[in-house]
């Protein structure tokens, strides 16, 4: 008898076995296969839900929450930087014009170019 | 690391990406100045020194408002003649385009910078300038360097008030 022929007689004798079995120990089998699937894992009831938390567990997880603490505070650097250069700016637009509208000298005298060009010519002579 | 690095930066250039965009579009101090008071939320101080604006006010952005607002601080340490001259000057200055008012603080950094003699000098040569005939200041302007003078640019005010390009 080689193995072949062994694995073949152990699986009939299995098969009759099957056709034997009495109903305590069906209704055991049955009971351990209500128990087991039971307990398997159910699919989510909402796809949007399920959805967003695959993104949230692929992508977000993957990025590292590190990432994303860095992103924000080279943002909000740059948010600050932006809005202090923007207060040095008013600041020294308020310095000169009001030193420039407190002057003695005319805006007149300031804008007008011919002025400008006559007082050239007057020191050049 | 770099990669982490570069993560942050297109990330953080996402996060920021409206403002960039405005600012290249127009000035970051346009962008990023916060609103700034209506006139009627102005203290009983700051009215009485930007009296000569109230009725600009209301259609100043926010970063000039702001401007009037710091001139107003300095407004105080001002000497009396100084203050006067300052709210005389205050409302056709307003009414001045971007660029007239661009040039005029280009002229007035070469003006604060020369020696006290000096500008007394040009204080005069205006007065001097001032009595010269029609005809002879229309001789100037003909002159050949002169071909791109605006004449008088500063004396006439524009009639809208327009956002200043600084």
């Amino acid at each position: 008898m080689n193995e072949l022929h062994f694995a073949s007689r152990v699986r009939q004798h299995l098969n009759q076995g099957l056709q034997n079995l009495d109903d305590d120990k069906l209704a055991r089998l049955k009971a351990a296969r209500t128990s087991a699937l039971a307990a398997q894992k159910q699919p989510a009831t909402n796809p949007v839900f399920a959805v967003a938390g695959h993104f949230f567990r692929f992508h977000l997880e993957g990025t590292r929450a590190r990432h994303i603490l860095a992103a924000l505070a080279v943002a909000l650097a740059v948010a600050l930087y932006a809005h202090w250069q923007a207060d040095q700016l008013i600041a020294d637009l308020s310095d000169v014009d009001s030193a420039l509208l407190s002057e003695d000298v005319p805006v007149e005298a300031l804008l007008d170019k011919d002025f400008s060009t006559w007082l050239k010519d007057s020191r050049q002579q | 690391m770099v990669k982490r690095l570069s993560a942050a930066i297109v990330l953080a250039f996402c996060v920021n990406a409206p403002l960039l965009a405005a600012s290249a579009a127009s000035n970051p101090v346009v962008v990023v100045t916060p609103p700034q008071p209506v006139w009627n939320a102005l203290s009983k101080d700051q009215q009485s020194v930007l009296a000569p604006l109230a009725p600009e006010w209301g259609s100043m952005e926010n970063y000039r408002r702001k401007k009037w607002l710091g001139i107003a601080e300095r407004y105080k340490t001002m000497t009396p003649t100084e203050q006067q001259r300052l709210q005389e000057k205050m409302r056709d200055w307003a009414k001045l385009t971007p660029q007239q008012r661009l040039a005029a603080r280009e002229k007035f950094r070469e003006f604060r910078q020369m020696a006290p003699d000096e500008k007394e000098t040009v204080k005069q040569k205006w007065q001097e300038y001032q009595q010269l005939p029609e005809e002879e200041k229309q001789r100037l302007r003909e002159q050949p360097g002169s071909k791109d003078t605006s004449s008088a640019a500063g004396a006439t005010p524009a009639t809208t008030p327009k956002s200043d390009p600084r």
